[in-house]
This record gives C-alpha cells, sequence and structure tokens, in this order.
C-alpha cells in the first residue's frame, strides 16, 4: 500500500515486570491505515487495542516493531497525530475556548489567527453559546466534543480516537456518532478509532480491525460494504452487523475455550 | 396527582450567622455580669469594648497591631518565598523527593515553641528570633502542599498535553502548574494560620511590643480587659487576612466551584 498514511509493522507490546510473568499485550501485528480511512480497531477488554493507539500517540514505546505515520517513524508524542481520550482529559481551569485553544498556543499561533481556528471550531463541534463555560459546567456529550474540537484545531494528519464516546449514555453515544462522521466528512482526516462495540464500528468504520486477548492479536480485518450514509434501522445495516458480531463472538468464544493458543489465526480476505 | 411542594423556611443565612454572634456576645455580657464568675477573670464584652476604645485612642493598640501584622506578614512571606520553589522542585524529582522528605519528616512533628529557646540564642531577642520562627512554622504546609500539588498532578493532562504538542517546559507551566494550583492554595491558608500561631508564642514569650506582648502584659496587672482586647484583635486579624486570601483564591480559582470559605483559622 503505497498511499498508507499509519503503518503498523510487526509491533509487540510485552509488559514486564518483577515477580510477575511477562504479559503480552499484543504480539506481532501489522496494519496499515490509507489515507482518509476511518478504520475501528475492536476487541475485547485486555487485547492490546488501546496500546495500540497509544502506542501510534508515541505515549507508549513498542517493545518491538515499528510504526510510521505519514511517512515519519514514531519516536514520541506529536501534534500531527492527536488523541481523543476516554475520559475527555479536558484542563478544568480552562475555558471551551482556551481548552480548544491549547495546542495553538504551544505553537505560538498568533491572537488573530487563533481565535479565528478557534470560532471554526467552537461552530463546528456545535459548542456556539458554550465558548466560556469551564469544564465543570458540561455534560459528558459536550465534553467529549470540546475534546475532539480541541484535537481536530491542531489540525492533525491524523485523529485516534481510544473509546471515546464510552463513557456518554447510549442516547448521546449515537448522537456523537453522527457527529463525528459529520466531521470526517468535512475534515478528511484518517481515524484510527478504538471500540469494544461491534454496533459503533459497523456504523462508523470503512475497515474494522478485529483483535482478541491473551495475547493481544488482530484475527481479521473486515471491510464494512455498506454505503454512506448508514442507517441503524437498515435492513442491509442489520444483517451486515449481526453477521459480523456473530464471528467476531465465535472467534473470541473460540480462542477463550482454547486457552492461551500462540497460533496465528490468518485474516478474513479483504 | 400529588404535588410535590418545597418549601422554603430557612432563616436567610447571613441574618443566622449575625444573630450567632449577637446570641454569643449577650451571654457572654449576661454570664459576667450575672457575679457567676467574677469580673476580674471574665470580663463583660462591655468592658473589654471600652478598654479596647482607650487603647485605640491612646495609639497602643494600633502600635501593637503594626508590630504583630509587620511580624506575621514578613514570616509569611518568607515562609511563602521559600516553600513554593522548594515544594515545586521537589514535586518534580523522585530522587529530590526522596532525599528531602525524611528529612522534612523528622523536622514536621517538632512543635514550634521547642525551638524558640534556640532561636532566642541563635538571633536574639529582637525581631530576626520571632520572624525566624513564624517563617518555620509556615514553611511546612506550604511546602508540602505545593511538593504534593506538583507530584499528584493528573497524568493524563500531561499525556493531553504532550499529545497536542507541547514542550517539556510548556507543559510544565501550563499543565503541572496549573493543577497544583488548589493545593497550593491550601497550603498557603494553611501556612497563615500556622503563622498566627507562632507569632503569638513568640510574642507571648520575648517581646515588648505585638498582640500577645499586649496580652502577657496585661494580664500580670489583671487588666484582663485589655489581655481580652489583644485576643479579640487576633481573631480579627486573622479573620481578615484568611478572607482576604480567600478572595484572591476565589479569582485565581475561578474554574473551580467548591472554594471553601474561612474554615482554617
Amino acid at each position: 500500500m503505497t498511499d498508507a498514511e499509519i503503518v503498523i509493522e510487526k509491533v509487540s507490546k510485552v509488559y514486564k515486570a518483577e515477580s510477575r510473568a511477562p504479559v503480552f499485550a499484543l504480539t506481532e501485528t501489522t496494519l496499515a491505515v490509507a489515507q482518509g480511512k476511518f478504520v475501528c480497531i475492536l476487541g475485547p477488554s485486555g487485547c492490546g487495542k488501546s496500546t495500540l493507539l497509544a502506542m501510534v500517540a508515541g505515549l507508549v514505546r513498542p517493545t518491538s516493531g515499528s510504526i510510521q505515520v505519514g511517512g515519519a517513524p514514531v519516536s514520541g508524542p506529536g501534534p500531527e497525530r492527536g488523541l481523543v481520550f476516554q475520559d475527555y482529559g479536558l484542563f478544568p481551569w480552562l475555558t471551551v475556548r482556551g481548552n480548544i485553544a491549547f495546542g495553538l498556543t504551544c505553537r505560538g499561533m498568533r491572537r488573530k489567527e487563533r481565535d479565528a481556528v478557534v470560532d471554526k471550531y467552537v461552530r463546528l463541534t456545535g459548542l456556539t453559546g458554550f465558548e466560556n463555560r469551564y469544564p465543570a459546567e458540561l455534560s459528558g456529550g459536550m465534553k467529549q466534543r470540546v475534546a475532539i474540537g480541541r484535537t481536530l484545531a491542531n489540525d492533525p494528519r491524523v485523529l485516534l480516537m481510544d473509546e471515546p464516546f464510552g463513557a456518554v449514555d447510549a442516547l448521546t453515544r449515537e448522537f456523537l456518532q453522527d457527529e463525528i462522521l459529520r466531521l470526517w466528512k468535512v475534515e478528511r482526516k484518517t481515524v484510527l478509532f478504538v471500540t469494544h462495540s461491534m454496533m459503533e464500528a459497523a456504523y462508523l468504520a470503512d475497515e474494522i480491525v478485529m483483535l482478541r486477548s491473551r495475547p493481544g492479536q488482530v484475527f481479521a480485518t473486515v471491510t464494512v460494504p455498506l454505503a454512506r450514509p448508514r442507517r441503524r434501522s437498515d435492513l442491509e445495516f442489520l444483517s451486515f452487523y449481526s453477521e459480523a458480531e456473530e464471528t467476531f463472538k465465535m472467534e473470541i468464544a473460540r480462542h477463550a475455550a482454547t486457552g492461551d493458543s500462540r497460533e496465528a489465526v490468518s485474516g478474513a480476505p479483504h | 396527582m400529588p404535588q410535590l411542594e418545597i418549601r422554603e423556611r430557612r432563616f436567610p443565612a447571613r441574618l443566622t450567622r449575625i444573630l450567632a454572634i449577637v446570641i454569643f456576645v449577650l451571654s457572654w455580657e449576661i454570664l459576667a455580669r450575672s457575679g457567676f464568675v467574677s469580673t476580674l477573670f471574665l470580663p463583660p464584652p462591655s468592658a473589654v469594648a471600652r478598654a479596647g476604645w482607650h487603647l485605640l485612642l491612646n495609639g497602643s493598640l494600633f502600635g501593637n497591631v503594626s508590630a504583630s501584622l509587620g511580624r506575621v506578614l514578613a514570616g509569611f512571606f518568607l515562609a511563602t518565598l521559600l516553600a513554593i520553589p522548594l515544594g515545586i522542585i521537589a514535586g518534580m524529582s523522585t530522587t529530590i523527593f526522596n532525599s528531602i522528605d525524611p528529612i522534612i519528616e523528622l523536622f514536621r512533628p517538632i512543635p514550634v515553641l521547642a525551638l524558640l529557646p534556640l532561636a532566642i540564642l541563635w538571633f536574639g531577642i529582637g525581631e530576626a528570633s520571632k520572624i525566624f520562627i513564624i517563617t518555620y512554622a509556615a514553611f511546612f504546609p506550604i511546602f508540602i502542599n505545593t511538593l504534593a500539588g506538583v507530584r499528584y498532578s493528573d497524568p493524563i493532562l500531561i499525556q493531553v498535553a504532550s499529545t497536542l504538542g507541547a514542550s517539556r517546559l510548556q507543559i510544565f507551566y501550563r499543565v503541572v502548574l496549573m493543577s497544583a494550583l488548589p493545593s497550593l492554595a491550601v497550603g498557603i491558608r494553611l501556612g497563615l494560620g500556622f503563622a498566627f500561631l507562632a507569632l503569638v508564642a513568640a510574642e507571648l514569650i520575648a517581646s515588648t511590643r505585638g498582640l500577645g506582648y499586649l496580652i502577657m502584659d496585661a494580664r500580670l496587672t489583671f487588666q484582663t480587659d485589655v489581655s481580652m482586647v489583644g485576643i479579640v484583635s487576633l481573631g480579627v486579624l486573622g479573620y481578615a487576612m484568611n478572607a482576604i486570601l480567600v478572595r484572591i483564591e476565589r479569582w485565581a480559582l475561578a474554574w473551580k466551584q467548591d472554594v471553601q470559605g474561612a474554615e482554617i483559622l
């Protein structure tokens, strides 16, 4: 793949602790994400999906293997890889505007220019009227909008999202899913989105990368054959979702039953 | 449908507070005048007020208040100046923390009074020994709370800042220091309280000016009303200084809505 924006090659992460057996958080993971694609990483807890994302973000160093984003190897965190955290990670002492402006301020952007960018993302994320509120005064859904706006305002090449809607209620979650698709369409970022919900992955993704745990490992990559915009009530959507969910659960159950098998299962056809 | 009625039958808060003070002062007056206790030991508020008025007119109250205030401010600012930078450094580096912590923990439980005789020996009977004692007392709470604030700043926020492209220096002053502010504010207010305790201790023992001196000196001549004036002045002074700090805190920590009132001092 020549136009791959994110290239993950044979990446493993092993946590070694004294007095305990090493934990294989992720083994030999290879993955390429084409520019502008929306890719979901799906897996049960403990499969290393968040670790993988943190490694792309540069917050965690792989034990072995290499990661490249936009052709450059990842060696630490950087503004070209924006990460949206599950628990929002808003600075409580900054207003909505202050939070969205954070990356721009760090970069030393001029006030006038910065204000224009902040205005744009306040509008895009639907936060007009709340610009001068502090995070403590916002609902969970709004906090996550601020976090997304803050990351997008920084104009990253890729947008990394770690179960961003895990902490909000079901209704807000569906709403935010639509919002992120809308923003993705406007901004055309490459998105790597971690989730444990097949429903979410089927609704959002161009491609779903499925992981299983112990050891964390990719076992299938599925291209979602659905046109956009998708509707959660469409028969086509539902039949894809239920089939994919079935396959996913069976594999997880089969793997759990056979125990700590290290055999590699070849990925499903693209 | 049964109607849910929430009835507001509370007394207005401010009125309750004022009323409580009035009742307290009145009961004190009655108790002191009842002959139940000697007015020599417990002068009534009216007598204290008269004595206070007298001291105000002859200038001795102002002299003593300014002496005390000068000392407490000097010691408190000196402590802040020392404790905040040291607390930040110790909070940033685990090695420095590990080397400083045992020494701090060794010194911290020593009551400041125990140091007074030595302080007088080292710095003489003048201002220096008093300011030393006050600085020493105020140092610990400020240092420890600054250290804790820096050391336990949210690691997630530091990660967020680094993914947004903040440099190490930017992370330090835009995230670590900012998240340490509430803890630092607590330290500063505690420090002020400790400074007052040390002030009075120092003035009671060796002094020719100040509110502590006023209290002690009047007691020796059984002018208990004058002693009371000194005590009340200390209370008012402490209350006023704490109120100023709370004001500053409310302004600086506007994002935090649970800034506590004047519970310390």
